[in-house]
C-alpha cells in the first residue's frame, strides 16, 4: 500500500559526501520498495546476500570479510520488520544487515554524539581523577580547578555562536569563562592552563589551543604532559578540516583542506604513539592516524592501514562493522581511491562498483574494462575463484554474456553449504542458466536450495525459482505441495500479482501456510472477483470467510501486514444515506444482472465506505522482469465505482431517484478540491458542472439534489 | 476552494482564478498561469523551498532558498536511545530560515534523544541560524497512526513553542488513515509535506492520492522530486489548506 509512496533514490551518490558522519553511507534514507529480482547490476536501495555490482559497497565488504571466519553459512534470525517489511527475506540496506548480523556497538549516552565535545564528559571524569591523583595541588585549588572544569560546558553548549567565522578574531567568545585568579602553585596554573586550553579547544580556536597545549608538553602533571600532547593532534586535525564545511554543514572534500595543519597533525601522532606507546590514548592516536592520512589525501597508505586491521580484526565483531562504514567513507567513495587500491578484498570490493551502469559510477570511478580485471591476476593470485567471480560478473553485467559465466563458474550446486563468496558464484550462474533459457535451470536450483543454510542464503534461491517457474507459465509448481519455495513474502507478491482464481482458492484454505498469506490470498480471491465482475463466482467464494473475521484493520500494506481485513467482505459498511443491503445481497443483484442499478450504487457504497478509493494492491515489481510482472493469471480488469454513476444518470430506465443519487456521487467523486477520487474516466470541470446543473434543475425535489450545494 | 451554488455563480469561477493567480503570486507556485502551463519537469529554480538530504551536495540555487529543511539525523529501528547524526556539522546560514528535519524508524524514544534534539536546536540557533521549527520524517506504519498523534502531541510540549512542528507524509496517511487519529494530528502539528515520488520521479497516479489528501483538513506542501515530472492536479491551488512546493533536491 504505500507501494510507490517514497522509494529511494538511487543512493550511491548520497554516500560521496558523508565522509564525517560515519555511519550515514549510502543506506537509505527513504522506505525501500526493491524490485523483486536477482538483477545486481545496478546500486539501489535494496542489497542482496549475493555479491553484485548492485550491493552497497559495505555489504560487498562484509560478505568477504565474514568469510574469513566461515560466518556465511550460519542461519541467523531474521530481523523484525515493521515499515521496513517490503525487504522481506531477499533484501535488506546495509544498516538492517549491520543490525541483523553484527552485535552492538556500546555507545554511551552522550548529547555530543557526533561532535567534537563528543569528549567533554570523558574528559570531565579523567580530569577530576586527574586533579584528585595530583599530590602538589592544595586542598583549595583542587576545588577551585574540579569548579573551573564546569566551564567548559557553556562552551560546548554555545558551540558556534558568534564564533563560526574562526578568522574573525576580533570578535569574543560569546561564553567568556572566567578562570579561578588566584591558583598559584606552580602545578595549578599548569591544570588551569590545561583548562584555558580546551575551552579554546570546544570554542574552535585553534591558535588558542595550539599554544595553549604546546605549553603543557613539559608539564609537571604525568597526566597533563601525555594529554596535551594528544590534544596537540586533535587541535590540528581540527583546524585541518575546519574549512572544509560549508554554510550547510555539510562537508565539501578534502581539496579544502588545510593540509599543513594535516601534515602537522600527523607527526604530533606519530610523536604522541612514539612517547606513549601503550598511552591513555593510543588506541584513540591510531584511528586519528587514518583520518590524518585521508585528510592528507594519502589513500595508499590509508588502504595499508586498513588491510593490515583486516588481519587483526575479529571477523563478524562490532568492530570490524564500524570499519567497513570507515573503509567505505574514508577509502571507497573518495576521489582517487582507483589508484590507490591493490589488496584483494578492497579490489574486488571496488572492482564491483565499477561494475556498476555508468549513471551509477557518482565517486569518480571509471567503469572496468576486461583487459583490465584481467590484469589483475596476479593480485588475486590464491584467490582464483574471487578473481574469476569477478570476470564472471563483467561477462554478465558489463558484457551481457552470460555464456562467460558458465565458463568461469562450474557447477557447485551440491554442496552441502556455502561461504557467502561461492554462494555469490552458484547464484551467479543460476542467474546466467536463466538468462539463456537453458533447460537445467530448474535442476540447478534445486539442488542449490539444500546447501542454502546461511541467513538469506536460501529466500535468495527460491526467488530464482520463482521467477522460472513464473516465467515458465509453471506458477501451479511454487504452490504445489512439497514445494520448496517457503518463503512468505515470495508467495505473497505471486499471490496478489499473478495468481488466478484457482491458485487463490487453494491456498485460501492451505492450512500449512501462516494466517497472513491464505487472507491475503482470500481477500485477493474475492476483491478481484468483486471488481472485475465475475460476481457468481464472489458469493460461491465469500463462504470462505471464517466467521467473526478481521474488517477493521485496514487496507494498509496488505503484503506485509499481520492482519487483512477479509471480513470487510461479510461484515463491512453497506451504507450510509442511500439504503443498500448487505454486500451479499448487492452481489446477488449483479449476478442475476451485471448492469442492475441498485446493485451497481450499492456496490460502489462499498468500496466507497471501506475505504477502497485509492486501494492499490501491492505492486513490488512494476519493471519488467521483476517477481510478479510476468504472469496475470486472473482475466479481466477492475471496474472502478467511478465508471459506475455516468452511466446510470444516462439510462432513461433507471428509477429517478437513481439517477439523482448517481449524479449526486459523481460529482461528490470530485469532492473537494477536483480531484477524482472514484477511478474512471476524469471528467472537466465543465462536465462536473453539467452534472450538477442536471442534478439541480432536472431533480431539484430529490433529497440529493437538496443536499448538494457545491461542484468541484 | 468549492464553487458555491446561487446567484452571482458565473462570476465566482473568476473570482476563483483571481484567488488563485493571488496564490501564485504569494507561493511562486509551478504550473501558475491557468489551466494551460503545465510543468513538466520540477527544475529546482522555479522553486525557494527545499529538502536537502545529508548525504547531498548543496546546490547553488540554495543561495536564493526562503526556506530549507535539513536533515540532521535519525532515529534508528534498533537504536530508540540516541539520534544518529547526519550531517557532521552545524550549519550556519543567514539567507534562509531553516526546519532541523529528523528521520525516525521509530517514535518510543527514549529521553536522551528528545534532549539530544533540543541540544541540536539550540547548537543551530547559537550559530545564527533562523531555525523555524522541527520536521519529523516518520515511516509510520498506518496502524500505528494513533501512536504516532501522540508521540507528535508529547513532542510538542517539550519544544519551546517559538518551534514549529512539521512532518512528512505518506500520501495514503489520508486515504486510509483512521479519521480520528488524522483529526489528532492536525491538532498538532503546523504543517505535512507530503512526498510525491518515487526514486528519481513523481508518482504515477498521485492525481488520486492528491484527492484523498484534500480531505486532510490540515494545512500541507507538496514535497516534489527534483526533476521528476510535476503536473499539479487541477484543484490542487483552490485547496485553501495547500502551502506551496518544497523541492527535495537530488545529487548532481
Amino acid at each position: 500500500m504505500r507501494r510507490r509512496i517514497r522509494i529511494a533514490v538511487a543512493l550511491g551518490a548520497l554516500g560521496a559526501a558523508l565522509a564525517l558522519s560515519g555511519r550515514a553511507g549510502a543506506s537509505s534514507d527513504f522506505s525501500c520498495y526493491p524490485e523483486w529480482s536477482l538483477d545486481g547490476a545496478d546500486f539501489d536501495c535494496g542489497s542482496s546476500i549475493v555479491l553484485s555490482p548492485g550491493n552497497d559497497t559495505r555489504v560487498n565488504l562484509a560478505l568477504l570479510l565474514r568469510d574469513r571466519a566461515g560466518l556465511a553459512s550460519r542461519p541467523g534470525t531474521y530481523p523484525t520488520l515493521e515499515w521496513d517489511f517490503s525487504y522481506a527475506r531477499n533484501f535488506f540496506d546495509w544498516n538492517l544487515f549491520r543490525e541483523t548480523l553484527y552485535p552492538a556497538e556500546s555507545v554511551p549516552d552522550n548529547d555530543y554524539y557526533g561532535s567534537r565535545c563528543v569528549s567533554l564528559a570523558g574528559g570531565d571524569a579523567a580530569f577530576a581523577a586527574a586533579v584528585s591523583a595530583s599530590g602538589a595541588l592544595s586542598a583549595r585549588e583542587k576545588e577551585q580547578l574540579s569548579g573551573a572544569r564546569g566551564q567548559l560546558k557553556p562552551v560546548c553548549e554555545n558551540f558556534g555562536q558568534e564564533r563560526w567565522y574562526s578568522q574573525d578574531q576580533a570578535k569574543a567568545p560569546a561564553v567568556a569563562p572566567s578562570w579561578p585568579a588566584d591558583v598559584a602553585s606552580s602545578a595549578g596554573r599548569e591544570f588551569l592552563a590545561y583548562l584555558v586550553s580546551a575551552a579554546a579547544f570546544y570554542g574552535e580556536d585553534w591558535g588558542g589551543a595550539r599554544a595553549g597545549f604546546s605549553s603543557l608538553l613539559s608539564a609537571k602533571d604525568p597526566w597533563l604532559k601525555e594529554t596535551a600532547r594528544y590534544m596537540l593532534a586533535r587541535v590540528d586535525l581540527n583546524a585541518a578540516q575546519a574549512a572544509s564545511f560549508d554554510e550547510w554543514g555539510f562537508f565539501t572534500g578534502t581539496d579544502a583542506t588545510d593540509t599543513t595543519a594535516a601534515a602537522s597533525a600527523a607527526r604530533a601522532l606519530a610523536d604522541y604513539l612514539k612517547a606513549y606507546p601503550k598511552g591513555l590514548y593510543a588506541g584513540s592516536a591510531a584511528g586519528l592516524q587514518r583520518r590524518a592520512q585521508w585528510l592528507r589525501g594519502d589513500l595508499s597508505g590509508l588502504a595499508k592501514a586498513y588491510e593490515g586491521l583486516f588481519g587483526r580484526i575479529e571477523p563478524g565483531s562490532a568492530e570490524e562493522a564500524l570499519l567497513i562504514d570507515e573503509v567505505d567513507n574514508k577509502l571507497l567513495l573518495a576521489k582517487g581511491a582507483e589508484g590507490a587500491i591493490s589488496t584483494p578484498l578492497l579490489l574486488a570490493t571496488y572492482d564491483l562498483m565499477r561494475m556498476r551502469g555508468g549513471a551509477n559510477l557518482d565517486h569518480g570511478q571509471t567503469p572496468i574494462g576486461e583487459a583490465e580485471l584481467k590484469g589483475q591476476a596476479r593480485l588475486f593470485s590464491g584467490n582464483k575463484p574471487l578473481h574469476d567471480f569477478l570476470l564472471a560478473n563483467h561477462a554478465f553485467y558489463v558484457a551481457g554474456k552470460a555464456q562467460g559465466v558458465l565458463a568461469l563458474i562450474p557447477d557447485g550446486s551440491s554442496a552441502a553449504r556455502y561461504s557467502a563468496l561461492e554462494f555469490s558464484r552458484q547464484m551467479l550462474r543460476g542467474q546466467a542458466l536463466a538468462a539463456l533459457g537453458d533447460p537445467g535451470e530448474e535442476k540447478f536450483w534445486l539442488g542449490l536450495v539444500h546447501g542454502a543454510t546461511g541467513i538469506y542464503q536460501r529466500p535468495s534461491v527460491e526467488l530464482g525459482l520463482a521467477l522460472h517457474y513464473e516465467k515458465a507459465g509453471q506458477l501451479a509448481r511454487v504452490f504445489a505441495p512439497g514445494s520448496p519455495i517457503e518463503d512468505t513474502m515470495i508467495r505473497k507478491i505471486l499471490l496478489q500479482k499473478s495468481a488466478g482464481a484457482d491458485i487463490l482458492r487453494a491456498q485460501a484454505r492451505n492450512a500449512e501456510r501462516p494466517a497472513p498469506e491464505r487472507d491475503l490470498a482470500l481477500f485477493t480471491l474475492l476483491h478481484k472477483e468483486l471488481t472485475r465482475g465475475r460476481y457468481a463466482d464472489f458469493l460461491a467464494d465469500v463462504k470462505l470467510v471464517p466467521a467473526g473475521a478481521d474488517a477493521q484493520s485496514g487496507l494498509w500494506q496488505l503484503v506485509g501486514s499481520e492482519q487483512v481485513p477479509v471480513g470487510l467482505f461479510t461484515n463491512g459498511t453497506w451504507s450510509e444515506a442511500y439504503a443498500c443491503p448487505a454486500l451479499g445481497g448487492t452481489v446477488a443483484a449483479l449476478a442475476r444482472n451485471p448492469q442492475d442499478v441498485k446493485g451497481r450504487l450499492c456496490l460502489g457504497e462499498f468500496y466507497r465506505l471501506n475505504g477502497f478509493d485509492g486501494f492499490y494492491e501491492y505492486d513490488p515489481a512494476e519493471q519488467k522482469g521483476g517477481l510478479g510482472s510476468v504472469a496475470n493469471l486472473f482475466p479481466g480488469t477492475a471496474i472502478p465505482r467511478g465508471s459506475f454513476y455516468p452511466a446510470i444518470a444516462a439510462d432513461p430506465a433507471a428509477a429517478r431517484e437513481d439517477r439523482a443519487y448517481a449524479l449526486y456521487r459523481a460529482v461528490m467523486c470530485y469532492a473537494p478540491a477536483g480531484i477524482n477520487s472514484c477511478g474512471g474516466d476524469e471528467v472537466d470541470e465543465a462536465g462536473r458542472k453539467a452534472w450538477f446543473q442536471t442534478l439541480k434543475r432536472q431533480y431539484a425535489d430529490t433529497r440529493w439534489a437538496r443536499e448538494l450545494r457545491y461542484y468541484w | 476552494m468549492p464553487i458555491r451554488d446561487g446567484p452571482g455563480s458565473s462570476d465566482i469561477t473568476g473570482s476563483v482564478r483571481a484567488g488563485f493567480a493571488a496564490l501564485c503570486a504569494l507561493l511562486l507556485l509551478a504550473g501558475c498561469g491557468g489551466e494551460g502551463a503545465r510543468q513538466e519537469r520540477v527544475d529546482p529554480a522555479d522553486y525557494d523551498s527545499f529538502f536537502l538530504w545529508a548525504g547531498v551536495r548543496p546546490p547553488p540555487v540554495l543561495d536564493r532558498a526562503k526556506e530549507v529543511y535539513l536533515l540532521s539525523g535519525e532515529v534508528r529501528a534498533r537504536d530508540n536511545g540516541r539520534i544518529v547524526p547526519l550531517r557532521p556539522q552545524v550549519p550556519h546560514v543567514d539567507h534562509a530560515a531553516l526546519w532541523l528535519v529528523l528521520r525516525v524508524e521509530r517514535i518510543d524514544w527514549q529521553p536522551a534523544v528528545t534532549r539530544q534534539l533540543l541540544r541540536e536546536l539550540g547548537r543551530w540557533e547559537a550559530a545564527g541560524n533562523r531555525v523555524k521549527g522541527v520536521q519529523i520524517d516518520f515511516d509510520a506504519a498506518t496502524l500505528r497512526l494513533d501512536r504516532y498523534a501522540a508521540f507528535l502531541a508529547e513532542l510538542r510540549k517539550r519544544l519551546p513553542p517559538r518551534y514549529k512542528l512539521s512532518v512528512t507524509g505518506l500520501m495514503d496517511w489520508s486515504a486510509q488513515g483512521d479519521p480520528a487519529a488524522l483529526a489528532a494530528l492536525g491538532g498538532t502539528v503546523d504543517e505535512i509535506v507530503i512526498q510525491t515520488y518515487q526514486g528519481r520521479s513523481t508518482v504515477p497516479g498521485y492525481e488520486a492520492y492528491m484527492a484523498s489528501l484534500a480531505r486532510l483538513d490540515l494545512p500541507y506542501r507538496v514535497g516534489l522530486i527534483e526533476g521528476g515530472e510535476w503536473r499539479p492536479p487541477p484543484g490542487l491551488a483552490r485547496d485553501p489548506d495547500f502551502r506551496g512546493y518544497v523541492v527535495f533536491l537530488l545529487p548532481e
